[in-house]
């Protein structure tokens, strides 16, 4: 009985001990409370001393980097609006974001998050309806093209969202002790109906630059063709002023050569000549008809050598030539 | 039996032995230790290398052993599912997918697919610097990489800017991790796919033709430049070559006649009128064998003889 006694009071004693030591983790802030009441916030982490329940109780905070995404699970997406400088009418936009925050690291800011927000959910929750407000009013008061455009000069993506960052710091820094490391939009589309307009336009701006290529490649081949016909003629005109000088000048070369040799006797050249010229006209196909008194036939006529043959003069004589 | 003091004293012992043996730990190859002595990290004991190590047991000491050598793999945009999915033809696939459009900065609608590969850096950081590291990454790359997309003509985009647009993305996202202290080194983000949407690829895919339509037209203006151009100047090669075989051949045929003709001059002037003679007999003698030759007798005091040649038309 005695040793039952014992071991009762070790644990109870083992409990009351254990529950007036308390760790505070590296992922931690924590606040010592008294019936309720904060008496000391901690910031580092390690082993420290309480009173034992129910008499002081501890409240601990996530002090990591805390990822909110909008919208979140089972959420749908949020329309947003922004100006639209060329026809007037705002342009609607899909947009998911996330947020970057955490509690601030002092004593103080621990204390207004406590006294504000209670838990990390309800945080979450606040603050997600403050980057909705402030995402709604930047996007609201900028053109679209500060987001979307290939005008490094137009667009401000950043500058936005540092303004969005900035905003929302200054409504819930001071406020609940929450510090905003980044807001950033991780997803940018059009509302359905919109989308279906952008990919008409896309195929049509597509048509065009295809048409320009083929239109493009005919008027440079028709280029290239033209100008190579050109050179053709140009290469052509210029040979044919080449060869004419050639032949001219042998032409010229030629005739004084013969000027120079025929000079030394034109008489026998002419003889010679008509000789040559006689070879080289005179063929089967030629009829001649010769005078018995001719040079070439002197010697045909001597009484001698040859019995005159009496001509009737009534006879007239028919001479046929053929073609061949 | 009764229980006597020794015996809770020897369980005690027992119960002592267990729970300073439940400090023994073990650190796996591709993992690092972090130890928590009270909830925080003691010097020296951040990053404990592979192996058997010891610490105090529960509630003291706290291990945690993140795997650091692990390459993490995430995909952003439109999963490989999903891309699989619709290039077999599924179309409730192809509706469900606006969330995986992108913007580039001519406002045309692109599907991509970038493949991010992490390691954890610093385990530490890692463990305690973020809520949810993994999806942290994940979210940081596709707000960067939309970021930089519209930013970014869609012609760039599909063909030239690509290796650009994947480098300048992971050096944001690796810039703003490091802002955010999650511990994470990203080792390569690729990307995996870039191309129009399916109701409109076509559109885009004929540009490309249309692209190789104009230049193969260029091609073969160009081919057929060339050809003209050797041609002509084959042709006024030839001509050149012709003219100056004329020009030689006239020359050398006047001086082969002009020198026949002196040696003829020199031979006649031996004795002219025998020459002559001989020359002309000697080219009668050539020509009239082929001629047809009718010889008119005609003596001093004949009546002149009238002949009529008439000549019959070829059949």
């Amino acid at each position: 009985m005695r040793t039952v006694v014992i071991i009762v009071l070790i644990l109870v004693l083992a409990t009351f001990g254990l529950s007036s030591l308390f760790i505070v983790d590296q992922t931690q802030f924590a606040v010592q409370m008294r019936f309720g009441r904060p008496v000391r916030t901690l910031i580092e982490p390690g082993l420290y001393a309480k009173w034992p329940w129910p008499i002081e109780t501890v409240e601990r905070f996530d002090n990591r980097l805390m990822l909110l995404e909008q919208p979140g699970e089972g959420q749908s997406e949020k329309e947003y609006l922004t100006e639209d400088a060329g026809s007037g009418i705002g342009k609607n936009v899909v947009v998911s974001t996330y947020t970057c925050w955490r509690i601030k690291r002092s004593a103080d800011s621990v204390l207004r998050f406590l006294e504000t927000m209670r838990d990390m959910d309800s945080a979450a929750a606040r603050l997600s309806d403050v980057v909705i407000a402030e995402l709604g009013a930047a996007l609201g008061e900028n053109d679209f093209s500060v987001l979307v455009s290939t005008d490094p000069q137009r667009r401000k993506w950043d500058q936005v969202l540092q303004q969005v960052r900035q905003r929302c710091s200054a409504r819930v820094e001071a406020a609940y002790g929450i510090e905003i490391v980044d807001v950033r939009i991780k997803r940018l589309n059009f509302p359905e109906q919109n989308r279906r307009n952008v990919f008409d336009r896309m195929r049509a701006e597509r048509d065009t630059i295809a048409a320009r290529y083929r239109s493009e490649g005919e008027e440079q081949a028709t280029t290239i063709r033209a100008a190579a016909n050109q050179k053709r003629d140009e290469i052509l005109a210029k040979t044919y002023e080449q060869t004419q000088k050639i032949r001219g000048q042998a032409d010229a070369e030629a005739a004084r050569i013969y000027a120079q040799a025929y000079g030394a006797d034109p008489e026998f050249y002419a003889f010679t000549r008509t000789l040559e010229a006689y070879e080289k006209t005179l063929s089967e196909r030629t009829v001649a008809i010769l005078s018995g008194a001719s040079e070439f036939l002197s010697l045909f006529n001597q009484p001698t050598q040859a019995p005159r043959i009496p001509i009737d003069p009534n006879l007239p004589i028919l001479l046929e030539t053929h073609a061949n | 039996m009764r229980i006597k003091l020794w015996h809770i004293g020897a369980g005690g012992l027992v119960a002592l032995a267990v729970w300073l043996a439940s400090g023994i730990y073990f650190v796996a190859p591709d993992e690092r230790g972090v130890v928590r002595w009270f909830g925080r990290v003691p010097d020296g004991l951040h990053s404990v290398s592979p192996g058997l190590h010891y610490a105090l047991p529960w509630p003291v000491t706290r291990v945690d052993t993140p795997r650091t050598s692990e390459v993490r793999r995430v995909t952003i945009g439109m999963t490989l599912e999903q891309r699989d999915a619709i290039s077999s033809g599924d179309i409730t696939a192809l509706t469900a997918s606006p969330a995986s459009d992108m913007l580039t900065g001519d406002v045309n609608i692109l599907k991509v697919t970038v493949i991010g590969q992490y390691q954890v850096a610093d385990p530490v950081a890692y463990l305690f610097g973020a809520e949810r590291p993994d999806q942290l990454v994940r979210d940081t790359l596709s707000a960067v990489l939309i970021e930089k997309l519209a930013g970014m003509p869609v012609d760039a985009a599909l063909t030239t800017g690509k290796a650009a647009l994947q480098l300048e993305v992971e050096q944001t996202a690796q810039a703003a991790l490091d802002r955010y202290g999650c511990g994470v080194q990203l080792v390569s983000t690729t990307l995996e796919a870039i191309e129009p949407p399916r109701a409109i690829i076509k559109a885009f895919q004929d540009v490309v033709s249309a692209k190789k339509d104009g230049e193969r037209v260029i091609d073969a203006a160009t081919a057929e430049a060339s050809r003209i151009a050797a041609r002509a100047r084959g042709k006024a090669a030839q001509a050149l070559a012709e003219a100056e075989g004329y020009a030689q051949q006239r020359v050398a045929a006047a001086r082969g006649e002009a020198a026949r003709f002196e040696s003829l001059l020199a031979a006649y002037r031996e004795s002219p009128a025998v020459f002559r003679q001989r020359l002309y007999l000697q080219t009668m003698e050539v020509i009239l064998p082929r001629i047809k030759m009718y010889v008119i007798d005609e003596q001093a005091g004949d009546p002149p003889t009238r002949v009529r040649i008439m000549e019959t038309q070829p059949e």
